[in-house]
Protein backbone atom coordinates (compact mmCIF):
# COMPACT_ATOMS: atom_id res chain seq x y z
CA UNK A 1 0.00 0.00 0.00
CA UNK A 2 1.43 3.40 -1.08
CA UNK A 3 2.34 5.65 1.85
CA UNK A 4 0.73 8.56 2.01
CA UNK A 5 3.07 12.22 0.93
CA UNK A 6 3.95 13.48 4.05
CA UNK A 7 3.69 17.23 3.84
CA UNK A 8 4.43 18.40 7.17
CA UNK A 9 2.50 21.32 8.60
CA UNK A 10 -0.92 21.34 7.29
CA UNK A 11 -2.16 24.61 5.41
CA UNK A 12 -5.30 24.62 2.87
CA UNK A 13 -2.98 24.94 -0.32
CA UNK A 14 -0.84 21.95 0.34
CA UNK A 15 -4.02 19.78 1.34
CA UNK A 16 -5.29 20.94 -1.86
CA UNK A 17 -2.06 20.07 -3.67
CA UNK A 18 -1.11 16.51 -1.75
CA UNK A 19 -4.64 15.59 -2.20
CA UNK A 20 -4.83 16.00 -5.94
CA UNK A 21 -1.58 14.29 -6.43
CA UNK A 22 -2.66 11.29 -4.53
CA UNK A 23 -6.09 11.36 -6.40
CA UNK A 24 -4.28 10.99 -9.52
CA UNK A 25 -2.64 8.48 -8.47
CA UNK A 26 -5.07 6.26 -7.09
CA UNK A 27 -7.65 7.08 -10.19
CA UNK A 28 -4.94 5.31 -12.24
CA UNK A 29 -5.15 2.00 -10.30
CA UNK A 30 -9.27 2.13 -10.13
CA UNK A 31 -9.75 2.10 -13.90
CA UNK A 32 -11.64 -0.82 -15.48
CA UNK A 33 -11.05 -0.58 -19.16
CA UNK A 34 -7.91 -1.92 -20.23
CA UNK A 35 -5.64 0.24 -22.36
CA UNK A 36 -6.09 -0.16 -26.23
CA UNK A 37 -9.77 -0.86 -25.52
CA UNK A 38 -11.94 -1.26 -28.94
CA UNK A 39 -15.79 -0.53 -29.66
CA UNK A 40 -16.28 -4.60 -29.67
CA UNK A 41 -14.27 -4.82 -25.94
CA UNK A 42 -16.94 -2.12 -24.80
CA UNK A 43 -20.05 -3.97 -26.49
CA UNK A 44 -18.74 -6.79 -24.36
CA UNK A 45 -18.40 -4.99 -21.21
CA UNK A 46 -21.57 -3.00 -21.67
CA UNK A 47 -22.89 -6.36 -22.73
CA UNK A 48 -22.01 -7.80 -19.01
CA UNK A 49 -23.74 -5.00 -17.39
CA UNK A 50 -26.87 -5.59 -19.28
CA UNK A 51 -26.97 -9.24 -19.31
CA UNK A 52 -27.64 -9.54 -22.99
CA UNK A 53 -25.38 -10.83 -25.75
CA UNK A 54 -22.66 -8.68 -26.80
CA UNK A 55 -23.77 -9.29 -30.54
CA UNK A 56 -27.37 -8.24 -30.12
CA UNK A 57 -26.38 -4.48 -28.90
CA UNK A 58 -27.43 -2.05 -31.19
CA UNK A 59 -26.40 1.65 -31.57
CA UNK A 60 -30.19 2.39 -30.29
CA UNK A 61 -30.14 -0.61 -27.96
CA UNK A 62 -30.75 0.94 -24.47
CA UNK A 63 -33.09 0.69 -21.09
CA UNK A 64 -36.71 0.95 -23.38
CA UNK A 65 -35.35 -1.92 -25.58
CA UNK A 66 -33.10 -3.99 -23.17
CA UNK A 67 -34.85 -4.86 -20.24
CA UNK A 68 -31.90 -5.55 -17.50
CA UNK A 69 -30.83 -1.82 -18.75
CA UNK A 70 -32.42 -0.97 -15.38
CA UNK A 71 -31.64 1.72 -12.69
CA UNK A 72 -28.26 -0.31 -11.62
CA UNK A 73 -27.16 -1.00 -14.65
CA UNK A 74 -27.08 2.63 -15.63
CA UNK A 75 -25.34 3.18 -12.63
CA UNK A 76 -22.30 0.51 -13.44
CA UNK A 77 -22.38 2.54 -16.97
CA UNK A 78 -21.74 5.21 -15.25
CA UNK A 79 -19.16 4.50 -12.92
CA UNK A 80 -17.12 2.28 -15.79
CA UNK A 81 -17.27 5.97 -17.79
CA UNK A 82 -16.34 7.61 -14.95
CA UNK A 83 -12.88 5.40 -14.13
CA UNK A 84 -12.06 5.78 -17.70
CA UNK A 85 -12.53 9.55 -17.53
CA UNK A 86 -9.99 9.69 -15.08
CA UNK A 87 -12.88 10.33 -12.75
CA UNK A 88 -13.73 13.38 -14.52
CA UNK A 89 -17.27 12.57 -16.04
CA UNK A 90 -19.54 15.53 -16.25
CA UNK A 91 -23.49 15.63 -15.31
CA UNK A 92 -24.37 16.10 -18.62
CA UNK A 93 -22.30 13.67 -20.07
CA UNK A 94 -23.55 10.59 -17.79
CA UNK A 95 -26.84 11.95 -18.61
CA UNK A 96 -26.49 11.37 -22.52
CA UNK A 97 -25.96 7.78 -21.98
CA UNK A 98 -29.43 6.60 -23.28
CA UNK A 99 -28.63 4.24 -25.72
CA UNK A 100 -25.32 1.95 -26.66
CA UNK A 101 -24.81 4.16 -29.54
CA UNK A 102 -24.49 7.49 -27.76
CA UNK A 103 -22.01 5.01 -25.50
CA UNK A 104 -20.10 4.64 -28.08
CA UNK A 105 -19.86 8.06 -29.21
CA UNK A 106 -18.59 9.18 -26.39
CA UNK A 107 -15.83 6.70 -25.94
CA UNK A 108 -14.61 7.80 -29.38
CA UNK A 109 -14.85 11.48 -28.43
CA UNK A 110 -12.67 11.03 -25.37
CA UNK A 111 -10.16 8.21 -27.06
CA UNK A 112 -11.46 5.55 -24.69
CA UNK A 113 -11.77 3.13 -27.59
CA UNK A 114 -9.53 3.01 -30.61
CA UNK A 115 -10.61 1.82 -34.12
CA UNK A 116 -11.98 -1.33 -34.59
CA UNK A 117 -9.72 -4.53 -35.04
CA UNK A 118 -9.83 -5.87 -38.18
CA UNK B 1 -6.46 21.23 26.87
CA UNK B 2 -10.58 20.27 26.49
CA UNK B 3 -11.73 17.54 24.24
CA UNK B 4 -14.80 16.56 22.41
CA UNK B 5 -16.03 13.32 23.14
CA UNK B 6 -18.47 10.90 21.83
CA UNK B 7 -20.45 8.91 24.96
CA UNK B 8 -23.52 7.59 24.30
CA UNK B 9 -25.30 6.90 21.00
CA UNK B 10 -28.83 5.37 20.91
CA UNK B 11 -31.32 5.55 18.12
CA UNK B 12 -35.16 5.16 17.97
CA UNK B 13 -37.26 3.59 14.92
CA UNK B 14 -40.91 3.83 14.35
CA UNK B 15 -42.48 0.52 14.55
CA UNK B 16 -44.56 0.74 11.79
CA UNK B 17 -42.31 -1.28 8.72
CA UNK B 18 -42.47 -1.84 4.73
CA UNK B 19 -40.92 -4.59 3.58
CA UNK B 20 -40.26 -5.56 0.36
CA UNK B 21 -43.49 -7.52 -0.45
CA UNK B 22 -45.21 -4.58 1.05
CA UNK B 23 -43.08 -2.24 -1.67
CA UNK B 24 -44.37 -4.48 -4.30
CA UNK B 25 -48.14 -4.28 -3.61
CA UNK B 26 -47.62 -0.52 -3.23
CA UNK B 27 -45.65 0.44 -6.53
CA UNK B 28 -47.03 -2.91 -8.55
CA UNK B 29 -43.79 -3.86 -10.42
CA UNK B 30 -40.81 -5.12 -9.55
CA UNK B 31 -40.46 -8.77 -7.02
CA UNK B 32 -39.50 -7.90 -3.59
CA UNK B 33 -36.15 -9.77 -4.88
CA UNK B 34 -35.49 -6.73 -7.59
CA UNK B 35 -35.90 -4.36 -4.58
CA UNK B 36 -33.54 -6.26 -2.71
CA UNK B 37 -31.27 -6.51 -5.53
CA UNK B 38 -31.52 -3.01 -6.62
CA UNK B 39 -31.21 -1.72 -3.02
CA UNK B 40 -29.35 -4.53 -0.32
CA UNK B 41 -32.71 -3.18 1.92
CA UNK B 42 -35.27 -5.77 3.18
CA UNK B 43 -37.39 -3.23 5.29
CA UNK B 44 -37.59 0.63 6.25
CA UNK B 45 -39.24 1.86 9.80
CA UNK B 46 -41.92 4.57 8.48
CA UNK B 47 -43.40 7.25 11.07
CA UNK B 48 -47.17 6.87 11.61
CA UNK B 49 -48.89 9.81 10.19
CA UNK B 50 -49.36 11.49 13.61
CA UNK B 51 -45.64 11.06 14.15
CA UNK B 52 -43.08 13.91 13.46
CA UNK B 53 -39.19 13.48 13.15
CA UNK B 54 -38.83 15.87 16.42
CA UNK B 55 -41.02 12.75 18.05
CA UNK B 56 -38.57 9.86 17.09
CA UNK B 57 -35.76 11.95 18.20
CA UNK B 58 -37.78 12.50 21.33
CA UNK B 59 -37.90 8.93 21.55
CA UNK B 60 -34.51 8.26 21.29
CA UNK B 61 -33.31 10.97 23.44
CA UNK B 62 -35.64 9.64 26.36
CA UNK B 63 -34.19 5.89 25.92
CA UNK B 64 -30.57 7.36 26.33
CA UNK B 65 -31.60 9.35 29.67
CA UNK B 66 -33.56 6.18 30.95
CA UNK B 67 -30.41 4.41 30.50
CA UNK B 68 -28.21 7.12 32.01
CA UNK B 69 -29.71 8.59 34.96
CA UNK B 70 -29.10 12.40 35.72
CA UNK B 71 -27.61 13.05 32.20
CA UNK B 72 -30.68 15.20 30.82
CA UNK B 73 -29.56 17.83 33.63
CA UNK B 74 -26.23 17.84 32.57
CA UNK B 75 -26.91 18.92 28.61
CA UNK B 76 -26.21 22.81 28.26
CA UNK B 77 -26.51 22.39 24.68
CA UNK B 78 -29.09 20.71 21.87
CA UNK B 79 -28.29 20.12 18.29
CA UNK B 80 -30.86 18.66 16.18
CA UNK B 81 -30.09 18.10 12.67
CA UNK B 82 -33.42 17.21 10.78
CA UNK B 83 -35.07 18.39 7.33
CA UNK B 84 -38.28 17.39 8.51
CA UNK B 85 -38.60 20.09 11.09
CA UNK B 86 -42.22 20.70 13.32
CA UNK B 87 -43.11 24.50 12.03
CA UNK B 88 -41.11 26.92 10.02
CA UNK B 89 -40.37 28.72 13.12
CA UNK B 90 -40.56 27.91 16.01
CA UNK B 91 -36.93 26.15 16.09
CA UNK B 92 -37.82 22.38 16.78
CA UNK B 93 -34.94 22.22 19.44
CA UNK B 94 -36.54 24.99 21.16
CA UNK B 95 -39.58 22.68 21.23
CA UNK B 96 -37.54 19.38 22.36
CA UNK B 97 -36.17 21.43 25.23
CA UNK B 98 -39.23 21.89 26.56
CA UNK B 99 -40.29 18.32 26.24
CA UNK B 100 -37.43 16.63 27.46
CA UNK B 101 -36.85 18.80 30.45
CA UNK B 102 -33.96 20.64 29.89
CA UNK B 103 -32.40 22.73 31.71
CA UNK B 104 -33.38 26.36 30.66
CA UNK B 105 -29.65 27.47 30.41
CA UNK B 106 -29.19 25.38 27.38
CA UNK B 107 -28.58 26.26 23.87
CA UNK B 108 -30.73 24.87 21.24
CA UNK B 109 -30.51 24.73 17.48
CA UNK B 110 -32.16 23.20 14.35
CA UNK B 111 -29.55 22.37 11.50
CA UNK B 112 -30.84 21.21 7.95
CA UNK B 113 -29.14 18.92 6.58
CA UNK B 114 -29.07 15.20 5.24
CA UNK B 115 -26.91 12.78 4.91
CA UNK B 116 -23.73 14.31 6.05
CA UNK B 117 -26.02 15.90 8.99
CA UNK B 118 -23.85 13.74 11.71
CA UNK B 119 -20.70 14.42 10.87
CA UNK B 120 -21.59 18.81 10.83
CA UNK B 121 -23.49 17.87 14.14
CA UNK B 122 -20.07 16.12 15.52
CA UNK B 123 -18.28 19.07 14.20
CA UNK B 124 -20.63 22.05 15.66
CA UNK B 125 -20.71 19.89 19.15
CA UNK B 126 -16.69 19.76 19.14
CA UNK B 127 -16.57 23.72 17.94
CA UNK B 128 -18.74 24.73 21.37
CA UNK B 129 -16.67 21.48 23.53
CA UNK B 130 -13.66 23.00 22.69
CA UNK B 131 -14.00 26.74 22.32
CA UNK B 132 -15.34 26.30 26.51
CA UNK B 133 -19.10 27.01 25.04
CA UNK B 134 -20.35 23.98 25.95
CA UNK B 135 -19.81 20.78 28.07
CA UNK B 136 -21.88 18.08 27.35
CA UNK B 137 -24.20 18.44 24.16
CA UNK B 138 -26.90 16.45 23.17
CA UNK B 139 -26.95 16.06 19.28
CA UNK B 140 -30.50 14.45 17.70
CA UNK B 141 -30.68 13.43 14.02
CA UNK B 142 -34.65 12.75 12.79
CA UNK B 143 -35.64 12.67 9.70
CA UNK B 144 -39.47 11.20 8.14
CA UNK B 145 -38.75 11.41 4.31
CA UNK B 146 -41.31 8.83 4.29
CA UNK B 147 -43.69 11.98 4.45
CA UNK B 148 -42.30 13.68 1.02
CA UNK B 149 -42.27 10.26 -0.81
CA UNK B 150 -44.89 9.14 -3.19
CA UNK B 151 -46.06 6.07 -3.22
CA UNK B 152 -46.00 5.42 -6.26
CA UNK B 153 -42.16 6.93 -6.58
CA UNK B 154 -40.10 3.74 -6.52
CA UNK B 155 -37.00 5.79 -7.12
CA UNK B 156 -37.25 6.65 -3.65
CA UNK B 157 -40.04 4.88 -1.79
CA UNK B 158 -37.59 1.51 -1.91
CA UNK B 159 -34.52 3.61 -0.45
CA UNK B 160 -35.47 5.73 2.21
CA UNK B 161 -36.10 4.75 6.34
CA UNK B 162 -37.38 7.08 8.76
CA UNK B 163 -35.62 7.32 12.93
CA UNK B 164 -34.00 9.23 14.76
CA UNK B 165 -30.33 8.69 16.68
CA UNK B 166 -29.35 10.88 19.87
CA UNK B 167 -26.06 11.35 20.86
CA UNK B 168 -23.90 12.46 23.72
CA UNK B 169 -20.99 14.34 22.84
CA UNK B 170 -18.89 15.48 26.11
CA UNK B 171 -16.31 17.65 27.59
CA UNK B 172 -12.63 15.59 28.93
CA UNK B 173 -9.73 17.53 30.00
CA UNK B 174 -6.45 16.28 28.70
CA UNK B 175 -8.10 13.14 27.39
CA UNK B 176 -6.35 11.64 24.59
CA UNK B 177 -8.63 10.21 22.22
CA UNK B 178 -11.88 12.10 20.92
CA UNK B 179 -13.36 13.66 18.31
CA UNK B 180 -10.51 14.57 15.61
CA UNK B 181 -10.28 16.16 12.42
CA UNK B 182 -12.70 17.38 9.87
CA UNK B 183 -13.02 17.64 5.82
CA UNK B 184 -15.97 19.61 4.79
CA UNK B 185 -17.33 19.89 0.89
CA UNK B 186 -20.30 21.84 -0.11
CA UNK B 187 -21.40 21.93 -3.66
CA UNK B 188 -24.83 23.78 -4.41
CA UNK B 189 -25.21 22.45 -8.71
CA UNK B 190 -25.98 19.53 -6.65
CA UNK B 191 -29.38 20.97 -5.41
CA UNK B 192 -31.95 20.13 -7.72
CA UNK B 193 -30.90 16.78 -7.58
CA UNK B 194 -32.17 15.67 -4.32
CA UNK B 195 -35.07 18.06 -3.63
CA UNK B 196 -38.53 18.65 -2.46
CA UNK B 197 -39.48 21.61 -4.62
CA UNK B 198 -42.62 23.47 -3.16
CA UNK B 199 -43.46 23.74 0.52
CA UNK B 200 -40.70 26.43 1.12
CA UNK B 201 -40.36 29.94 0.96
CA UNK B 202 -39.24 29.89 -2.84
CA UNK B 203 -42.62 27.93 -4.15
CA UNK B 204 -45.02 27.45 -1.56
CA UNK B 205 -47.47 24.51 -1.83
CA UNK B 206 -50.34 25.35 -3.95
CA UNK B 207 -52.92 23.25 -6.26
CA UNK B 208 -50.47 23.78 -9.18
CA UNK B 209 -47.76 22.34 -7.11
CA UNK B 210 -49.72 19.15 -6.36
CA UNK B 211 -50.18 18.17 -9.99
CA UNK B 212 -48.99 14.96 -10.37
CA UNK B 213 -46.71 13.85 -13.58
CA UNK B 214 -44.88 11.07 -14.56
CA UNK B 215 -41.74 10.57 -15.26
CA UNK B 216 -40.05 8.62 -18.35
CA UNK B 217 -39.14 5.70 -15.62
CA UNK B 218 -43.19 5.58 -14.69
CA UNK B 219 -42.35 7.40 -11.51
CA UNK B 220 -45.18 9.17 -10.10
CA UNK B 221 -44.53 12.63 -8.01
CA UNK B 222 -45.62 16.42 -7.84
CA UNK B 223 -43.42 19.11 -6.79
CA UNK B 224 -44.66 18.48 -3.01
CA UNK B 225 -42.74 15.13 -3.23
CA UNK B 226 -39.29 14.26 -2.65
CA UNK B 227 -37.42 13.89 -6.18
CA UNK B 228 -34.05 12.52 -6.80
CA UNK B 229 -31.77 11.76 -10.10
CA UNK B 230 -30.06 8.31 -9.01
CA UNK B 231 -27.81 8.40 -11.37
CA UNK B 232 -26.39 12.19 -10.84
CA UNK B 233 -26.43 11.93 -7.33
CA UNK B 234 -24.31 8.65 -7.67
CA UNK B 235 -22.19 10.18 -10.03
CA UNK B 236 -21.41 13.02 -7.87
CA UNK B 237 -20.79 10.03 -4.73
CA UNK B 238 -18.26 7.88 -6.81
CA UNK B 239 -16.13 11.16 -7.79
CA UNK B 240 -16.18 12.79 -4.43
CA UNK B 241 -16.32 10.78 -1.51
CA UNK B 242 -13.08 8.76 -2.60
CA UNK B 243 -11.24 12.43 -2.87
CA UNK B 244 -12.66 13.60 0.75
CA UNK B 245 -11.56 10.17 1.98
CA UNK B 246 -8.02 10.47 0.76
CA UNK B 247 -7.88 14.51 1.86
CA UNK B 248 -9.14 13.17 5.61
CA UNK B 249 -6.17 10.53 5.35
CA UNK B 250 -3.99 13.47 4.77
CA UNK B 251 -5.09 16.00 7.08
CA UNK B 252 -5.31 13.36 9.33
CA UNK B 253 -1.74 12.14 8.50
CA UNK B 254 -2.77 8.30 8.59
CA UNK B 255 -2.72 5.67 6.19
CA UNK B 256 -5.59 3.57 5.59
CA UNK B 257 -3.84 0.60 7.56
CA UNK B 258 -3.50 2.99 10.59
CA UNK B 259 -7.56 3.43 10.32
CA UNK B 260 -9.47 0.70 11.89
CA UNK B 261 -13.25 1.36 10.42
CA UNK B 262 -14.28 3.44 7.92
CA UNK B 263 -18.38 4.46 8.24
CA UNK B 264 -19.69 5.34 5.40
CA UNK B 265 -23.56 7.12 4.92
CA UNK B 266 -25.22 3.85 4.62
CA UNK B 267 -26.77 4.98 1.20
CA UNK B 268 -27.52 1.72 -0.99
CA UNK B 269 -25.51 -1.22 -1.20
CA UNK B 270 -24.47 -0.50 -4.16
CA UNK B 271 -23.11 2.91 -3.74
CA UNK B 272 -21.14 1.30 -1.16
CA UNK B 273 -19.79 -1.60 -3.17
CA UNK B 274 -18.53 1.05 -5.71
CA UNK B 275 -17.22 3.18 -3.50
CA UNK B 276 -15.32 0.08 -1.59
CA UNK B 277 -14.03 -0.83 -5.17
CA UNK B 278 -12.77 2.82 -5.98
CA UNK B 279 -11.09 3.45 -2.53
CA UNK B 280 -9.93 0.12 -2.69
CA UNK B 281 -10.93 -0.32 1.27
CA UNK B 282 -10.76 -3.79 2.56
CA UNK B 283 -14.72 -5.20 3.14
CA UNK B 284 -13.59 -5.84 7.25
CA UNK B 285 -13.15 -2.55 7.99
CA UNK B 286 -16.43 -0.66 6.13
CA UNK B 287 -19.34 -1.81 7.92
CA UNK B 288 -22.56 -2.38 6.29
CA UNK B 289 -25.81 -1.74 8.54
CA UNK B 290 -28.87 -0.56 6.37
CA UNK B 291 -30.82 -4.32 5.30
CA UNK B 292 -33.18 -3.62 8.31
CA UNK B 293 -33.78 0.14 8.29
CA UNK B 294 -32.59 1.16 4.77
CA UNK B 295 -31.74 4.88 4.24
CA UNK B 296 -32.16 6.68 7.03
CA UNK B 297 -30.39 9.95 5.96
CA UNK B 298 -28.71 11.86 8.75
CA UNK B 299 -29.04 8.54 11.10
CA UNK B 300 -26.97 6.22 8.96
CA UNK B 301 -24.12 7.04 10.74
CA UNK B 302 -24.78 6.88 14.44
CA UNK B 303 -26.69 3.63 13.82
CA UNK B 304 -23.84 1.87 12.71
CA UNK B 305 -22.04 3.32 15.12
CA UNK B 306 -24.36 2.14 17.61
CA UNK B 307 -24.73 -1.47 16.30
CA UNK B 308 -20.43 -2.00 16.25
CA UNK B 309 -20.62 -0.64 20.00
CA UNK B 310 -23.25 -3.27 20.97
CA UNK B 311 -21.40 -5.99 18.79
CA UNK B 312 -18.42 -5.34 21.37
CA UNK B 313 -16.27 -4.39 17.80
CA UNK B 314 -15.62 -1.30 18.44
CA UNK B 315 -13.40 -0.61 21.26
CA UNK B 316 -11.58 2.17 22.99
CA UNK B 317 -8.76 3.25 21.19
CA UNK B 318 -9.96 2.39 17.71
CA UNK B 319 -9.55 5.11 15.07
CA UNK B 320 -12.39 5.60 12.90
CA UNK B 321 -13.53 7.82 9.58
CA UNK B 322 -17.09 9.02 9.38
CA UNK B 323 -18.23 10.21 5.80
CA UNK B 324 -21.23 11.74 5.28
CA UNK B 325 -22.43 12.67 1.88
CA UNK B 326 -25.53 13.61 0.04
CA UNK B 327 -28.27 16.08 -0.29
CA UNK B 328 -27.00 19.18 -1.08
CA UNK B 329 -24.35 18.56 -2.52
CA UNK B 330 -22.86 18.37 0.97
CA UNK B 331 -20.41 16.47 2.55
CA UNK B 332 -18.10 15.97 5.56
CA UNK B 333 -15.59 12.88 7.16
CA UNK B 334 -14.55 13.10 10.87
CA UNK B 335 -11.90 10.98 12.41
CA UNK B 336 -13.28 9.45 16.03
CA UNK B 337 -10.19 8.22 18.00
CA UNK B 338 -12.71 5.83 20.22
CA UNK B 339 -12.34 6.33 23.76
Amino acid sequence: MTRLPNIGNVNCESLHQATARWTEETSQIATQMEPNTTVDDLRRKIGDIVKVDPLLLTDKSGPKSVSRWDSIAALEIISLLDDSCGGNLSAEEAASFTSFGAIVEFARKKGIVAADKQ
Amino acid sequence: MKKAVIEHIVSYLPERRMDNEDLVAQIKCWTADEIYRKTGFLQRHIANPEECASDLAFRAAKKLFQRQKGLAEEVDFLLFCTQSPDYFLPTTACLLQERLGLGRHCGALDFNLGCSGYVYGLSLAKGLIESGQAKCVLLLTGETYSKFIHPLDRSVCTLFGDGATATIVRMVEHAAAGIGEFIFGTDGRGGGNLIVPAGGARKPRSEATAVETVDEDGNVRSQDNLYMNGREVFRFAIQTVPEAINRLLIKSGLCQDDVDWLVLHQATRYMLDELLRKTRWPRTKVPYEFEDVGNTVSSTIPIVLERLIAQGRLQTGHRVFLVGFGVGYSWGGCLVQWR
